[in-house]
Order: structure tokens, then sequence, then C-alpha cells
């Protein structure tokens, strides 16, 4: 408003102003109130409120710029770096290993000498055997390096035990009188309970870490038997020399109760099918390559209730496994058979095997588990058309394959289970429904067993130990003897806590290179909970303590594979700088700007008033 | 970004970006090369956790989870030949033992249904239209959009990570050109790269592996009319010890099931029912637990939808949700809005 009057002034003022200038100087000396030119001159004092208004606008700018920038702020939960760091370093640099306690015990029924010493030499050799098989490496899973060995010499009243036997769960010495059983003895399953009645009924084993693997060296005018038990012992009957009783011990201490087994105890990580979830699926499957020849069905509940219901439940400490079975039709194998005349039937090669499984026309992935985390193993009955009939695998060296049926670890099986109407010429018949009999559904189960087992990474059956003297390995109704899964509890146990931790420490390079990254809370309460079943696997593992370390370590994986594959990271919208800067410029840039344009308009304009304002004072002042 | 998978997976990528216009040869410029990337992990996983062996029984590495992804990006009908090259790779995946769950094909137009196409739902591959690539058991995941460049393109120029294995049809600068033009279908249906290509594919199967290295000897420039080169430099195996099957096919480890595990009674029933008696809830939940959760969580999803609330406003906000043609919503509000301002700058004039 008070522009406009000036503008039209300004401009006539422009035209003449060199003549306005000099007669301003000369009024100014002559008569400096005469000569009034608002251009120069006010009387009044400039107002503020303008100013105050302006000023007010953009300092209200500048307040709630704060607010602004923690309004957009990234909202990242925090984590534990440190802790992720000290945990990967620690099981980086010494693999998890479990403390495991052996025990040795002999038992000579007539009166034998027996001494301290002789029970202090046995421990002597027995552990210099032991650290001579196990390397010095700890081998990740494994019982390390710190072994406890006791050593028990009972010989009628006598009962002497070395010094270092540790407590609780030992042998009971004079409980048992083997003199009284006599030929009863050979009854392996009988001598098993008979021997585990005994250790356990001790009320020490009851409490944490009272886990102790036992030989018992039976001294009788025999020849030798060892047989390695169902539970966590084994015994030789026999007259065995001091030296041969002190390398049989060790190498049962070693390739069973330590290696679970096999001969070598490390992990292949290709036999531990256990989801990031910690859950496995086992899928069964009966295939009907062509239902026009024969269609078969079977009783799943019966194999669910015999087989697989005490797996489940044994195997509960190292994963959590459901259950689902399902009928094919129309599922051709994709590999070629050969006739073989002097056999009678077809020959499948091992070379044909990584060919068989049809992934095209076998739609096996049916559950709802498929797309989820779980590992899924397949299991699959394959029963051949009449066009390939009957089927029969050969192998390398030339044998026919008892089982009929192959692994591929990670996987899952197949077995192939030939139609008993396959020898008869039934073309004319239409096919009817046949279920598969008891015993074929016994048989198959009992194969399944041992693909489960292959799959887990041990022995498919009892299988002999040719050479090293073992006489019988005894099977569980569980599927798997407690020995076994001790060993497998340890190797798990320390395949997941290793696996956390590298995934958390992936995490926590991933979240620290992206600054900007939004990381929910959940994740952060879920590294939390991680690193808690971690520490509490690790504390568990080094009581001895196989079961709930597994369970802890399994958790411990399974958290921090769900805070890793978290959906909020695995989607691309993090707020980049160029995000924001983008969304607000367009307001924020054209407002500011005139608002900053205003204020400094005005502070000019106040300035110049002032000035002027000053100008008359000085010149009034003056006349 | 990406952490170490436990799995090893071989991915394997072909792009084609054509756009070029009709006719017998294409001049085309860099990205018209034909990508194959051929990215395969290193088994960096048996040695994190300190095991002494890492081979088994078999001799060689197989990949039991080799994944194929094929995209194609030309749009039009006379880019043709571009998608029935992906799809003639895609049948040569299939046939190789990729299974489909672990294809991903992408087309970015419809050939076979096109309204000038002459043999509807139909694609060749070659004059003779002797193989339908179109036929059964094909499952198209998605189109790609012609439109932007795929930094794929770019990347074959600038892949850092190890393992990966890169082929093209032709250097820097020259052409990569179509082999034949089908008279019926009135459009080249093949390039010569990918016609070479599915020569030696098609002489293989399973059984018979031969090496990566007689594949990219099979090229012969006179007849491809351009260079096909390959880089191998984050490649670490010598290319005459790998199978092209690792890459295109998918081999299982099989072993042996040497025995069967004779722990079981077969009257094992009865213990099995003892133990019902006192696990009574435990079998049962096991088995009706899958059909549970399924009805559980449609339920759950339906309930959440209908959740009526009490206050107008999220009624209102229900019934905003269930709009579903929002365009005339906008376009209505902005012709308000439009009206408005001239009403009222006319009335202030």
């Amino acid at each position: 408003m008070a522009e406009t009057p000036e503008i039209p002034r300004a401009e006539t003022g422009n035209a003449g102003v060199p003549e306005n200038e000099p007669q301003l100087y000369e009024s100014s000396r002559r008569d400096p109130v005469a000569e009034f030119d608002p251009n120069k001159m006010r009387r009044t004092k400039p107002g503020i409120k303008r100013l105050i208004l302006i000023l007010s606008v953009l300092f209200s700018f500048f307040l709630g710029l704060p607010f602004l920038l923690k309004s957009v702020e990234i909202y990242r939960a925090p984590l534990p770096f440190r802790a992720i760091d000290s945990l990967l370093n620690r099981i980086e640099s010494n693999p998890v290993v479990l403390p495991c306690r052996f025990q040795a015990v002999f038992v000579s029924s007539d009166g034998e000498k027996i001494s301290d010493s002789r029970a202090e030499k046995l421990e002597i050799l027995i552990l210099e055997r032991i650290t001579k098989l196990t390397g010095s490496d700890p081998v990740c899973g494994s019982c390390g390096n710190n072994y406890t060995v006791s050593v028990t010499m009972e010989s009628g009243k006598d009962c002497i035990r070395n010094r270092n036997a540790g407590n609780g769960c030992l042998w009971p010495c004079g409980e048992i009188d083997f003199s009284a059983f006599g030929a009863n003895l050979k009854d392996d399953d009988v001598v098993d309970e008979l021997l585990d009645s005994a250790l356990r009924g001790n009320m020490d084993c009851a409490d944490t870490g009272g886990k102790v693997y036992t030989v018992v060296m039976i001294n009788r005018d025999e020849e030798a038997r060892v047989v390695v038990g169902k539970h966590r012992h084994a015994w030789v009957l026999g007259k065995v020399e001091e030296i041969e009783a002190v390398s049989m011990i060790t190498d049962i201490f070693v390739k069973f109760f330590i290696n679970g087994g096999k001969k070598d105890g490390s992990i292949q990580p290709e036999f531990m099918p256990v989801g990031a979830d910690g859950r496995v699926v086992l899928s069964f499957s009966l295939l009907n390559a062509d239902p026009h020849d024969w269609i078969y069905d079977w009783d799943f509940q019966s194999i669910d209730e015999i087989m697989l219901a005490p797996v489940v439940e044994a195997l509960a400490p190292i994963a959590k496994i459901s259950v689902e079975s399902q009928v094919l039709y129309h599922t051709p194998k994709s590999s070629f058979a050969q006739w073989d005349e002097k056999l009678a039937s077809y020959i499948c090669t091992t070379k044909d095997l990584p060919f068989f499984v049809n992934s095209n026309e076998w739609h096996l992935d049916t559950s709802i588990a498929a797309g989820g985390r779980s590992k899924v193993l397949q299991f699959v009955v394959y029963i051949p058309s009449a066009k390939e009939c009957p089927l029969l695998l050969r192998l390398p060296n030339g044998e026919m394959s008892m089982t009929n049926g192959f692994i591929s670890p990670m996987w899952g099986g197949v077995i192939i289970w030939n139609s008993p109407s396959c020898l008869r010429d039934s073309k004319s018949k239409p096919p009817t429904v046949h279920t598969l009999s008891s015993q074929d559904l016994h048989a198959v189960s009992e194969i399944f067993m041992g693909q489960i087992r292959q799959l887990f990474g041990l022995n498919s059956g009892s299988v002999q130990f040719a050479g090293s003297g073992i006489t019988n390995v005894l099977a569980s109704q569980r599927g798997f003897t407690e020995w076994e899964l001790d060993a497998l509890s340890r190797r798990h146990t320390c395949f997941n806590l290793l696996s956390c931790a590298t995934t958390l420490g992936s995490l926590s390079r991933l979240v620290q290179s992206l600054p900007r990254m939004i990381i929910m809370d959940e994740i952060g309460k879920q590294v939390k909970y991680s690193l808690e079943a971690a520490g509490l696997a690790q504390s568990n593992s080094s009581l001895g303590i196989y079961d709930a370390s597994a369970v802890s370590s399994r958790q411990a994986r399974t958290l921090a594979e769900d805070a890793f594959f978290h959906p909020s990271i695995m989607s691309i919208s993090y707020y980049s700088f160029e995000h924001f800067f983008a969304i607000y410029t367009p307001f924020f840039l054209p407002v500011s700007l005139h608002v900053v344009l205003a204020a400094i308009k005005e502070w000019k304009r106040f300035k110049q008033e002032r000035a002027k304002y000053l100008e008359w004072k000085a010149n009034a002042g003056e006349s | 970004m990406n952490r170490d998978e436990t799995q090893n997976r071989t991915v394997e990528m072909a792009f084609e970006v054509g756009k070029s216009k009709p006719g017998r040869s294409k001049p085309v410029d860099i990205f018209s090369l034909l990508f194959l990337i051929l990215v395969s992990n290193l088994l960096w996983r048996s040695d994190a956790i300190g095991s002494s062996s890492t081979s088994s029984s078999s001799s060689s590495v197989v990949h039991t989870n080799n994944w194929a992804v094929l995209v194609c990006t030309s749009r039009f009908w006379f880019n043709y030949r571009h998608m029935a090259n992906t799809l003639s790779l895609y049948r040569t995946v299939k046939r190789l033992g990729i299974p489909d769950e672990r294809i991903i094909l992408m087309l970015a137009d419809d050939m076979a249904c096109n309204a000038r196409n002459k043999y509807p739902a139909q694609v060749f591959n070659n004059e003779n239209h002797h193989l339908n690539l179109y036929g059964d058991n094909v499952e198209i995941q998605g189109a790609a959009d012609n439109g932007r460049h795929l930094p794929g393109c770019y990347s074959f120029l600038s892949v850092h990570s190890p393992g990966v294995l890169a082929i093209g049809s032709s250097m820097k600068g020259e052409n990569s050109y179509s082999h034949h033009l089908d008279s019926d279908v009135g459009v080249s249906v093949v390039d010569r790269f990918t016609f070479y290509t599915l020569a030696f594919f098609e002489k293989l199967n399973m059984y018979n592996s031969a090496s990566l290295i007689s594949l990219f000897n099979s090229y012969n420039p006179s007849m491809l009319m351009s260079t096909a080169y390959y880089r191998t430099d984050l490649y670490q195996r010598s290319l005459d010890k790998v199978p092209v099957t690792n890459f295109f096919g998918s081999v299982m480890e099989t072993i042996h099931a040497d025995s069967a595990y004779r722990g079981f009674s077969v009257n094992g029933s009865r213990v099995a029912q003892i133990k019902m008696v006192h696990q009574a809830d435990s079998p049962a939940d096991r088995r009706t637990l899958i059909d549970g959760t399924l009805q559980d969580q449609i339920s759950g999803l339906n309930s959440k939808e209908r959740d009526v609330g009490h206050c107008p406003m999220s009624s209102l906000l229900n019934k905003l949700n269930d709009i579903e043609d929002v365009d005339t919503l906008v376009n209505y509000g902005l012709i308000i809005m439009i009206s408005m301002v001239t009403i009222t700058t006319w009335l202030s004039r």
C-alpha cells in the first residue's frame, strides 16, 4: 500500500533527481524545515508491527523444522551389535562341544585280583587311546577334548573305582549276579534291559548331566561277543585280554557313542534336513505309474501308528515333525530301464537313479508347507506300470538291491514296490483298487525308517561292522537308539548355533551398512530372544544336557532366521535421502522462498524507513 | 545385501532386449545382445562348519537346486523370434530336468494369441513348424515391461560377484542376426545364436552331459555372422570339466538305501494303543491340525474385513475402502474444485 504512491513519484523523481538533489543540498544548507521530501524523511517513527508479523512467520518455520525432521526420522529399533559380534567370535573360535562321560566296567565272577593301581592304569590307557582316535582338533558337535573316564572293577564282593570317577550314575557294584544267568546272557534284549535297569536305577542318574556311556566287560569263559545296546551302554561277553579290552572299549566309545555310528563324526550340512523354522514335514506319497494297469491304495494310519508316532516323539528335541500323505496317479518315471532275460525283470542301475524322479509329472509339492521355510522331505512308494514291471535296482558291484530304494540328501527317498499282479497276465481285467497288505506295509515302513535315518546322517540299518568285531547292534522301537539321539542332538546344537551366529552377524552387517533402513520393533525383539536362546543353549551344552541344548539352539536359529527374513527387510522401501528431498521440496521450497524473500524485503524497508526518520530528526535537530 | 545361502543355486537368465525394426537383418545397438548369465554360488558352507570332508559319495559337485529365470522383454509382432527364443530355452531346461517350480518365465507380449498369428495358440521356432513351443505344460509367470531397461542389460559388463559365467551372442558394435524367415507366419522365427544353441542341446539328453567348452566351441562365427564370446574371469572352474547340465539341468544326488531298520514289531499297534491312552490328545491333534489351521486362516481373514465399527468414521472408512472405481471419484473431485475456483474468481472480479 505504501509502495504504490511512491512508485510514480520515484519515476518522476528519477527524471528530476539530479535537479532535486542539488536543490535539497542547497535547501539543507539554507532551510531544512521548509524542504520536506517524503522520499528521504518521515516524521513518525516506523512501526515494527509489520516486521514482527513477517518475522513471526519465519520464526515459526524455523521452530517447526526440528519437528519436521523428527517426524521423518527413520525408526530403527536398537540392535545389540556388540553382543552379536561377541557371540559370532566366540562360536567361530571355539566350536561348540558338549562334554561326555564314559564308564568302563570290568566284571569278573571268580575271585580275580583287582587293585586300585590297575584301575588307574586302565583309565590312563583308555584316555590316551580315545584322544589318539579322536584327534586333537575338536570337531563341531563332538565330545570335545575333556573326557571323564571312570573305571569300575568288580570281582565277587570287591568293588574298586578309580579316583577321577566323577559322581553320579556309576555302576552299582554287586547288584547283578551274572553267574546266575547262564545261557540267558546270549539273549541281547534281555541283557540290554538288565543293564539298563541297573544303570538307571541309581538315583543320581536322574539329575542333569548324569548321562554316562558305559561298556561292561563281563568276564566269562566263552568266545567274545560284543553288543551295543539301545540305551547308552554296550557290553562284551567273554574272555578278553586287557590290552584288547582297552582297544575294544575305546573303539566302541569313539565309533558309536561319540560319532553316532559313523567313522567320521563331522557334520555334513546335506544331512541336516531341518528347516529354518525348526520344522520338518515328512510327506509320504504312493505313486501309481499307470492306473490303467492296477490301482493301489494304502492304510497310512497304520504306518503312522506303528512307525511314525514314536519317531516324531524321539526326534522332538531336534525338529518339530509333521506328517502328511497322499496317493497320486499317472506318475511315470523319467529314466529308462533295461529288460534282463536272466532275472526276468527290468533293471535300473544306479546311474539311472538321478533321473528317476520325474519332477514334471510327479506333483509331490502339494502341502501347505511347501512355500514356507520348513524342510519338506518326500517319501515316495513307486508302483511301476505293467510295461516296466517288475523293476529291480542293480548296484554297481553287480548285486541286486535288497531294499529297491534310494535317497537323495535334503530331498527324500524313493522305494520301488512291484505289484504282485505283474507276474500274472491280467490284461483283460479292468483295474480294481487293491490295498497294500499289512506285511507289505510293514516292509515298506521298515525301509522308510532306514531312509529317514540315512537322511539324518546315521546308518540306515543296524549295520554290522565287519572286521571290528561287533556282533550285534540293537535296534530301537523308536527308530533311533538313545546314543544316536545324543549324537544327533550334539551335532544339531553345534550346527544351529553356528547358523544362528552367522545369520545374526549378516543381519548386523546389513543393518549397519544401510543407515536409512527401517528396523521394526519385532526384529529387535527377535534378535534379543535369539541371543538369549543362544546363551541358554551354550550354558546347557557346557553342562552336558543334550536335548535341552538342542531345543534352545533350534529356537535361537529359528528366531535369527525370522529376524533376517522379516518381510520389512526384504521389501526395498528404504527411505532414502532423495526420496525425502523429492517429497518435501515441492511444497517447502516455494513457500520458504516467498517467506524469506518477504522477510528480507520487510527488513530492508524497515531499515530504509528508520534511516528516513533519523534523517528527518537530524534535519529537525539542526534547525 | 544377500547373505550367503545354504543351498547351491544356479540362476540362469536370458535377457533379450530387442528394439529392432522388422526385416531380415536387424541393425541393432549394443542392447540387442543375447545374455546368458550363469550364476553359481561357491561351496563355502561346509568349510565354515569345519568338516573335514565335503563330498560324500559322488565325485563331482551336483546341483539339486537349480533355478532358471527366462525373461523376454521384446514386444510386438515383429519380435516374434525373441519370444520363440525364450520359449525354446524354456523347453530345453524343462527337458533337462528343471521342474516348473524352479523356473520363472516372463514374456513381454502374447504371440500365441496375437490377432496376427495365423496359427493361434501355437508358437514355432522353425519354419517346418515341427515343434509347437506353446504346447501343454507352459506356465508363464509375468510380463516384462519393455519401457524401461532392465538392469540386467548392463549387468554383463558390470557383474562383480564371483562364480558368474556370461555369454553374449555378439561383440560390441556387431549385429545379432535372425536365422530364417518363415513365410507362412510372416516374420523371422528364431535368431542364429539361439538356433545353434538349441541344435546343440537337442543332441543332449539328461544322461550324456557335454561340457561347457563344447557348447562354446560349437558356435561357428561364419554361421552365426557374429562372434559369440564368453566371459570367464569370474568363474573359477575350468570349462571342460563342467557339464552343461550343471547349469541348464537339474541332477539329483542319490545314495542307495542299503538296509531297512528292523526295530518295529508287527504288533507295535498294541504299544501305540497304550501310549494313546496316556496322550489322548496329541495323535489326533497331529493329524487334523493341518486342515484346522487353514480354516482358521481363511476365517480370520474374512472376519477382519467384516469388522463393523460403531462410530460413523469407521463406517465411512469402510465405505471408502469398498469403492472400487477410485479414478472416477478423483475426476469428479477435480471437476468440482476447478468449477469452484472459476466461480469464485469470477465473483471476486
